[in-house]
């Protein structure tokens, strides 16, 4: 569903304006240094100098934000075991409920 | 199947033909097919009226255009990340621009039309609470509306103004606005950035603050 006008939305913009670095690095970049950002942050690794502008492109950018959330949510699957399989994914769209391990795989322990 | 190392998908998939190259694209298909999957699932309310076949061609569909993509780019990657992350990347993107494509299909463009200062007003005023805001703070709430709408129409480009109302007010995506303003996606960051830099310089030199201004709206 759509996002729509709202005060929230306002008071998320007016944030935006304020966060505005006078340098940021565009879409094009931004994917090609996304699967790097993405490990850093899941190995919870200090982000190099040349990653820290995908965060600040990532809070403006609601499409490569997007995209960030499906590649890490990946990623982190994989580190965790694996990707699940077509039958356990179909079978969790069929439901319309992701489950706790899907969305929070386990980790560590 | 064992796991491949970075080096060994990259040399399989460099081959010109062979079964190591067969096997590595199937191989391959199977994991961009499952990692556009949990990309869907995170989508789940915007396919209720798809069936379970039309999901799933849609991962395979997006799987194979992914696989095109990765193998004439595979000389671009530098072992930076592991070669699945790398590669899910371009299949996500696939599929991101498949979901929005459907959902702005049909949507109407009514919203090049809309007047700023109307809809920084409607912004503000849906979500509120129903007590009465205080007289000296909505004073204060319409001045700086109404400096935000002066900025807005008489500082910004028409298409950054459009650009500005399409992604950051109306929530759209970057993609459906890029195509109604006939711009890359990558195009219209840029007119975003430069539209975003010139508000904040106008705030500045009102001397106002970010804290001045949400404190107002503060309820």
């Amino acid at each position: 569903m759509m996002d729509t006008l709202s005060r929230g939305r306002f008071l998320d913009w007016l944030t935006q304006i304020y966060a505005t670095a006078e340098t940021e690095i565009a879409c094009e970049q931004t994917q090609r240094l996304l699967a790097r950002y993405v490990e850093a942050e899941l190995a919870e690794a200090d982000l190099e100098e040349g990653l820290a502008p995908v965060r600040d492109h990532l809070t403006h950018c609601p499409d490569c934000h997007d995209e960030y959330n499906g590649l890490r949510l990946a990623a982190e699957l994989e580190a965790g075991g694996g990707l699940p399989t077509v039958d356990e994914m179909m079978a969790q769209l069929e439901s319309g409920v992701v489950s706790d391990s899907l969305t929070h795989p386990v980790t560590g322990t | 199947m064992a796991a491949r190392s970075n080096a060994d998908w990259v040399e399989a998939l460099s081959e010109a033909e062979g079964e190591t190259l067969s096997q590595a694209l199937q191989d391959l298909r199977g994991f961009l097919v499952r990692a556009t999957l949990v990309y869907l699932t995170q989508h789940r309310s915007e396919l209720a009226l798809w069936s379970q076949a039309d999901i799933l061609q849609l991962a395979e569909d997006c799987a194979q255009d992914a696989l095109l993509e990765i193998r004439a780019q595979i000389s671009t990657f530098r072992g930076e990340a592991k070669f699945t992350t790398w590669a899910y990347r371009f299949v996500i993107n696939r599929a991101a621009s498949e979901l929005r494509r459907q959902r702005y299909r049909n949507v109407s463009l009514d919203w090049l039309n809309d007047d700023v200062p109307s809809l920084l007003q409607k912004m503000v005023t849906l979500g509120t609470r129903a007590e009465p805001v205080e007289p000296e703070h909505l004073v204060e709430q319409q001045a700086y509306l109404q400096l935000l709408a002066n900025i807005i129409s008489a500082e910004l480009s028409d298409r950054q103004r459009l650009a500005v109302i399409g992604v950051l007010w109306e929530g759209r995506s970057m993609e459906e606005v890029a195509a109604v303003l006939g711009l890359t996606r990558n195009a219209l960051y840029k007119l975003l950035h430069d539209a975003r830099k010139r508000i904040k310089a106008k705030l500045a030199e009102h001397y106002l603050t970010e804290g001045d201004i949400l404190a107002a709206f503060e309820e």
